[in-house]
């Protein structure tokens, strides 16, 4: 479903061109839980982006759902992006003013739907993920792991095939983040959702279907030591 | 529905930084304000000088002798403004008259004006108490006096009361036989009506053998052409005395005047609201170049969410439109109340016609949008990633 062929990305720093991602490939299957480990600066956040049609990989192949993405117009990436990915940040970013369920509604006020229907399905999805009681309430009148799980929401709401999550429980004590992990794990097996999971902790990644290890800007199964 | 939320969210944020959001306003303010009094106050003047012909009557025309010899004007060039409706069939009514500036007991100016009394006839002064000044008068000292003058002498009596009260202008002693109502004033006379004190031709000429019949107020026949019998008047008048310079203002051109004069005004104000809007307008742009970079994280999140770029350039595009809305209602209070206040300076009636509201909302909604954009694109160009990833 998500299909990713010899993609290349590099960044200018001062002169030089420094490749973070080479050559990499990799594919995800529908249904799917997939951990990605790495250092941190190993690009595991680039390919994130590039993944999540937010950056132009600088070559390679990029395929969501059996439709080549590598061509496509800022607008239609757009239109990709409302209806079929959703993101789950380590730092939530949840907006300030906008209370949980207008938080969640964003990517459906990107389509069109009449006001009620947003606000029905955002309840709905915060209901889901155990804050229907905090629906009205403003992101800093929640904890961490509340907002996170607003977050979540969001990224669930539009009933995208893949949702894209970089250290989701960075930012989360231990306990929360497998709270955090719990709600993915039942979404995944209940739902079927598609999950990419940047992580740094092993007991997340341990709980995924797969693992794989970002290394001199490609994609292992095995971790170097 | 996507508008009702950007309205709401934009909203808000205007909301959260309220002190920034009315200073950058106050530009914008005074531009429409200027916008709605320029047209209001031009609507008013012309109003005013509509309404004084409408008093005085459109086939008025008032004529002015200027001596162009050293000799003083004679009594004799003013007998035959006198004797005109009487020479020319165009001409239905021709009422002389001689103004000169007096003070009065308690220092302050009035006119003192001798008429004949088609004078009041044709200016259709009205009485409140008392009579009118007649041809039988003759040369007695009688006056009847402007609705203001019991003011400037210091007389608190009732209207009723002064008639037949003695009063002392300049070095004569008259009696009050009359007084006016409120009349308008006759600008192409320069003569305000409700300051004067009336009396008799022949009072003036008895008393002062100096005393030259400047004016005249003629009114043209009902069936007549204005323009024609004005050019009637020049050559009658200039066959009888060459020496005198006649000069003559109609209805018509006193309106072109005054509307030459409402230009010059209207310029003015274009120019002040011109420049306050710019001014506006710049401050506009700038607390939206500010709003745009202090919410990048937001933008950031909404394109990962799926904006398209139309979508970030609307929604800022509204919120400067709202900013200049406020404004714009600001600028209609400040635009109302300025025309009041110069209406009420001038004592003119206060109009207040709806299409220069109308006129100022376009504005300021164009506004919005001429200084929006830039902000507005700028947000929309911004690059997911470098806008997510600021913090
Ligand atoms: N926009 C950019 N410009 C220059 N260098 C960048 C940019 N984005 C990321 N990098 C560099 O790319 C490397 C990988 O970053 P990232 O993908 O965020 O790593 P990770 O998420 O694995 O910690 C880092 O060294 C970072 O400095
Ligand atoms: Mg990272």
């Amino acid at each position: 479903m998500l299909k990713l062929t010899n993609i290349s990305k590099s960044f200018c720093s001062g002169h030089t061109q420094l490749p973070i991602l080479n050559n990499l490939s990799l594919s995800v299957a529908k249904g799917e839980m997939l951990a990605v480990m790495g250092r941190s600066g190993s690009g595991k956040t680039t390919l994130m982006n590039i993944a999540g049609l937010l950056d132009h990989p600088d070559s390679g192949e990029f395929e969501l759902n059996g439709r080549s993405i590598t061509h496509m117009p800022d607008n239609e990436l757009s239109q990709v992006r409302n209806e079929s990915i959703g993101f789950v940040f380590q730092s939530f970013h949840l907006m300030p003013r906008l209370c949980a369920w207008e938080n969640v509604a964003i990517p459906l006020l990107y389509r069109g739907i009449s006001e009620q229907e947003q606000k029905r399905r955002s309840l709905a999805m915060l209901a889901k993920v155990g804050l229907a009681e905090r629906a009205e309430h403003k992101p800093n009148a929640l904890s961490g792991g509340q907002r996170q799980r607003v977050a979540i929401a969001r990224a669930l709401v539009g009933e995208p095939s893949l949702i894209l999550a970089d250290e989701p429980t960075g930012a989360l004590d231990p306990q929360v983040a497998q709270e955090i992990m719990e709600l993915f794990l039942t979404l995944n097996r209940e739902e079927r959702i598609t999950l990419v999971i940047i992580t740094h902790d092993p007991r997340v990644a341990a709980q995924c279907h797969r693992t794989l290890y970002m290394q001199s800007g490609k994609l292992s199964t095995e971790p170097r030591v | 529905m996507i508008l009702k939320a950007y309205v709401r969210e934009a909203w808000r944020s205007l909301i959260a930084t309220k002190q920034r959001t009315l200073l950058a306003l106050i530009g914008i303010s005074i531009g429409i304000g200027a916008v709605i009094s320029m047209v209001a106050i031009g609507q008013m003047v012309s109003n005013e000088a509509l309404r004084q012909f409408r008093s005085l009557g459109s086939n008025l025309i008032t004529l002015s002798l200027y001596d162009i010899s050293t000799q003083q004007l004679t009594f004799r060039s003013t007998r035959n403004t006198a004797e005109l409706h009487q020479r020319l069939s165009c001409v239905e009514l021709s009422a002389p008259l001689s103004t000169q500036g007096v003070t009065l007991d308690r220092g302050m100016n009035g006119t003192l004006a001798s008429v004949s009394s088609e004078f009041f006839t044709l200016t259709k002064a009205k009485l409140a108490a008392g009579r009118q000044l007649s041809h039988f008068d003759g040369a007695k000292p009688y006056v009847v006096i402007g609705a203001h003058v019991p003011e400037l002498l210091g007389l608190s009596a009732t209207t009723n009361a002064l008639i037949g009260q003695r009063i002392k202008v300049g070095q004569h002693h008259f009696t009050v036989i009359g007084a006016l109502t409120e009349s308008p004033d006759i600008s192409t006379l320069n003569l305000s009506i409700n300051t004067s004190i009336f009396t008799t031709l022949d009072y003036i000429k008895k008393r002062d053998k100096q005393v030259s019949f400047h004016h005249a107020l003629i009114k043209v026949g009902e069936n007549f052409d204005i323009e024609v019998c004005e050019r009637q008047i020049h050559q009658h008048l200039y066959i009888l005395n060459d020496r005198v310079h006649v000069n003559t203002v109609t209805a018509k051109q006193l309106l072109e005047q005054m509307r030459e004069q409402t230009e010059l005004l209207d310029i003015m104000l274009a120019m002040i609201a011109g420049i306050s809007l710019l001014l506006g307008g710049v401050g506009i742009m700038n607390i939206m170049l500010m709003s745009v970079t202090e919410r990048k994280q937001e933008i950031g999140i909404r394109r990962a969410m799926g904006a398209k770029q139309q979508d970030i350039r609307s929604q800022f595009l509204i919120e400067s439109i709202c900013l200049c809305v406020i404004g714009g209602v600001m600028g209609v209070l400040i635009g109302v109340g300025a025309s009041y206040a110069v209406s009420s300076f001038y004592h003119w009636v206060y109009l207040m016609p709806i299409y220069p509201i109308v006129l100022g909302s376009c504005v300021s909604i164009l506004t919005g949008i001429c200084f929006g954009f830039i902000p507005a694109n700028h947000a929309a160009k911004l690059d997911p990633i470098d806008a997510l990833q600021c913090d």
